[in-house]
């Protein structure tokens, strides 16, 4: 299985911008890359997908040089090289864009593009702000970019940032810019966006390399697909050789089916009211029912107010208008505590910030919001927190070497499932989640939807924010949408279509798609 | 039940350290214990060391070393009484993240305000009441202004520092410092009485019996586990459904009523309240603490380990003085020893994560 790339044609090896061959990385116990060849193109789009825990951003930490490697080498231009850091590497022309961007948020766009090299008056040593801003301008304007230079980055929306990011690695002259998770926060038409420039970067001769866990978008833009699973470099195929389900199977190792569980019966009771809830600016006049059994899916626009509806419920902001009826009977929810013990839970979508306690073991996490039923008199039993740990770390089969350990040693899809353990436990008779596949991949993406249809077969109502529209097309009973902080629609899931959502979202009304 | 590694496909292949059998990994997880075995090896290393570097010219002789003379070890266990319940208090406020710089003072105010009281005439509960409240009130204001309004620790801690120590400075400017005829003999007893040869006896077991049921309720009251999850990451500790303001200001209430008893005690036995009492002790006992293994981030640390820090520092300081070394030298020692540990930390956090 390891070994070489198994490849159509063997180019020569000049057509190469840059090779890794034989890359061997251990960590302490962990092999986590075992003998990973990658061969990248000139002027090519190599795509890596692997499930999380696969290497892939080990294997570009090797690359840029932040990690040593314990074996193998890599020859970049047709010289063998060994970056001492980030940096280096990308004076050397190696770039890399990381999912969390690297800019300064306080700093200008001209002064986190030229970061470290502004131009500087001679002899003085003084920066050259006419200077600075005006190449930041010429390198905006090259990017279709219409930003004054001098704006604080973070007055910028997130695609705006990643693009200067972009901006600053083709500043240094980049050969190779590797992109990790791209897409991850980005809207339909900023990835639109986002793949015209990846298109001409490539025209240019850059070589891109783009890792991500969406397979419809690396069959868009890529020209070759790389797969890693545990480390090892399964296969790699031009775009034509190979299928979705080809790739996902490369990557998981088993067929995944359909990839959504199946939907739920017909409706039940209502377990939550919300009647004309309202928080200016945010959101105003929501109404709708929440049903036991059901996964109801909220799509929107990033920004259309839909985790400020969620954080309304759960207690943490307090709506200035509405009422919200829990089976029944209306309730004014002070504060998360209060939610959580009247059976509300609430997975946040910024697990790391928001969710997890990174430096605390598994066990402690699991056990986060039953503090109480995991103590005797007062007193925590440690026999309790080990049996629920155990029990929803085999239920959820989250992949730990013990419950003891250190929830950030985790890969993010596991840290997924912890969380979504914590609010299992509670046993919640409703239970919010918001972006529960972010940054998840594909495998232990199948298994969180499965855990969420068992909850909601199991009685409980699921309301479940996402703005991935295959997700609320394939998982959802009932959708509902939300413009601009207020309700623009509500589809079952048969009448529902990607068309009709979209134009939900934008706030076209469902009677203008077709 | 151990299948925590299970996977569903039989293909997946294993990493290749294969998971150890079940009680060592208990074992081998639990970091914190580790940390304190640590310490107390450090500790116990560095007990033999002053041990044979004290001992007596001519071999052969009966009598023990210096270092570990009864003695000494009676004065070392008085002498360390005011730091470990002081630590008592400082880890709770460390694992939930802040800390406390007002200790010294509060405990001199504290002390004060009991000697102040029994002169008046009242009873001696009455007297120490009057001082655990004091800690208790100036832990609240601490408490207030950190938890509620959002005050950075360094700053809250350290006006309320400076006022408490203006005020015995006041007082005792004004009305000298009271003498040991004024106070009630069972006061004094409590101080100074000699049970075992040892003077200041119920000190120590007031002291040592405070750091062990501190340090068991830490470790397993559910009430005090919030404490960690606060420290650990404050956000999630609040979505998760705990009332962090209300916790946080209980830390620091704790930690002011440790103090207070430290500094009721301190009055007791030198039979008077000074306007220098505690200074400058605050420091040192954070630098405990983190010895024991707190993290100044939060959601780390025992007061097991934080014991296990005052008895190193002190050791090494008596120890020191033993061998001759000047006093001065004491402080470079300690501000090493304490950069050393966290280095060790650093370094140990770092190799665990590759």
């Amino acid at each position: 299985m390891s070994g070489g790339a198994t490849q159509s044609v063997q180019p020569a090896p000049d057509d190469y911008i840059l090779r890794m061959e034989g890359i061997h990385k251990h960590f302490g116990g962990v092999h986590a890359l075992r003998g990973v060849d990658l061969y990248l193109r000139r002027g090519e789009v190599l795509a890596i997908v692997g499930e999380n825990g696969a290497g892939k951003s080990t294997l570009v930490e090797v690359l840029c040089g932040n990690l040593r490697p314990d074996a193998g080498r890599i020859i970049y231009d047709g010289r063998p090289v060994h970056f001492a850091g980030a940096m280096e590497a990308a004076f050397a022309g190696i770039s890399v864009v990381h999912q969390e961007l690297s800019l300064v948020p306080e700093l200008t766009v001209a002064e986190n593009i030229f970061c470290a090299r502004e131009p500087t008056i001679p002899i003085l040593g003084f920066v050259d702000r006419r200077r600075l801003y005006r190449e930041a301008a010429e390198m905006l304007r090259r990017f279709d970019l219409n930003i004054p230079p001098s704006t604080p980055v973070r007055l910028l929306p997130i695609a705006i940032q990643q693009m200067i990011e972009i901006a600053k690695a083709l500043s240094l002259d980049c050969r190779v810019l590797v992109l990790d998770e791209p897409t991850a926060t980005l809207t339909e038409h900023e990835i639109r966006y986002l793949f015209d420039i990846i298109s001409r970067l490539k025209a240019r001769g850059v070589a891109v390399i783009y890792i991500s866990h969406r397979i419809a978008e690396v069959f868009a833009i890529a020209d070759r697909i790389m797969v890693l699973r545990d480390g090892e470099h399964v296969a790699t195929r031009a775009k034509g050789e190979v299928t979705a389900d080809d790739v996902v199977r490369m990557m998981v190792g088993r067929p995944l089916g359909t990839g959504y569980p199946q939907r739920g019966g017909k409706s039940a009771d209502v377990v939550l009211r919300v009647e004309g809830l309202t928080r200016e600016p945010r959101f105003r006049n929501v109404s709708f029912e929440l049903r036991a059994g059901e996964i109801l899916g909220v799509a929107g626009l990033v920004g259309a107010g839909r985790t400020e509806i969620a954080r309304a419920i759960f207690g943490i902001d307090r709506p200035q208008a509405g009422s919200i009826y829990l089976e029944g009977r209306k309730v004014q929810i002070r504060d998360p505590g209060h939610a959580i013990r009247l059976g509300i839970g609430y997975v946040p979508e910024d697990r790391k910030e928001q969710g997890l306690f990174l430096g605390l073991a598994v066990r402690t996490n699991i056990g986060a919001a039953s503090l109480a039923a995991n103590s005797v008199l007062g007193f925590m039993s440690s026999r309790r927190e080990q049996r629920m740990a155990e029990e929803y770390v085999s239920r959820l089969r989250i992949r730990t070497p013990s419950v003891l350990t250190t929830v950030s040693h985790l890969s993010g899809g596991n840290q997924q499932k912890v969380l979504l353990a914590k609010w299992l436990a509670i046993r919640p008779r409703v239970l919010i989640v918001d972006e529960p596949t972010r940054g998840v991949d594909v495998g232990a993406k199948a298994e969180v939807h499965s855990i969420l249809r068992e909850l909601a077969q199991a009685g409980t109502a699921v309301m479940m924010i996402s703005s991935e529209l295959p997700e609320i097309l394939g998982a959802s009973d009932r959708i509902l949408v939300i413009h601009e902080g207020e309700v623009s629609g509500l589809l079952s899931a048969e009448e529902a279509s990607e068309e009709k959502i979209m134009f939900l979202a934008a706030g076209r009304g469902a009677a203008a798609a077709s | 039940m151990k299948k925590s590694t299970a996977s569903p496909q039989p293909t997946e292949p294993q990493p290749s350290a294969g998971p150890p059998p079940a009680t060592a990994r208990l074992w081998m997880a639990n970091l914190a214990r580790l940390r304190e075995f640590a310490t107390f090896l450090i500790v116990v290393a560095v007990i033999l060391f002053f041990h044979f570097r004290t001992l007596p010219k001519q071999p052969g002789e009966p009598t023990p070393s210096i270092f570990l003379s009864p003695s000494n070890i009676k004065a070392l266990l008085v002498g360390m009484s005011s730091e470990a319940l002081l630590v008592t208090g400082m880890t709770i406020v460390i694992v939930g993240g802040g800390f406390d710089i007002s200790v010294g003072s509060v405990l001199a105010l504290a002390g004060l305000v009991t000697v102040q009281t029994l002169k008046l005439g009242l009873p001696l509960p009455v007297g120490i009441l009057c001082g655990l409240l004091t800690g208790a009130a100036c832990g609240l204001i601490n408490g207030l202004f950190i938890a509620r309004l959002g005050m950075s620790p360094l700053i809250a801690t350290l006006g309320m520092m400076m006022a408490a120590r203006g005020l015995v400075t006041v007082h005792v400017h004004t009305y000298g410092a009271a003498s040991s005829e004024d106070l009630p003999a069972s006061f004094l007893n409590l101080g100074q009485a000699k049970v075992l040869e040892m003077q200041g006896f119920w000190i120590v077991v007031i002291a040592l019996a405070v750091v062990l049921i501190g340090d068991i309720l830490l470790r397993n009251l559910r009430w005090l586990r919030q404490v960690y999850y606060i420290g650990g990451n404050e956000r999630a500790a609040a979505l998760s459904g705990i009332n962090v303001p209300r916790v946080r200001s209980v830390t620091y209430v704790l930690c002011g009523v440790t103090a207070a008893l430290a500094g009721v005690l301190n009055s007791a036995r030198f039979g008077t309240a000074t306007y220098e009492a505690g200074m400058g002790v605050e420091l040192q006992v954070i630098a405990e603490c983190v010895i024991g293994g707190a993290s100044l981030v939060g959601g780390q640390g025992t007061i097991l380990g934080a014991f296990l820090g005052v008895v190193l520092v002190n050791c090494i300081k008596t120890g020191l003085t033993q061998v001759g070394i000047p006093p001065d030298w004491q402080y470079v020692i300690v501000g090493v020893g304490l950069i050393f540990f966290v280095t060790l930390d650093i370094l140990m956090a770092r190799r665990r994560r590759g």
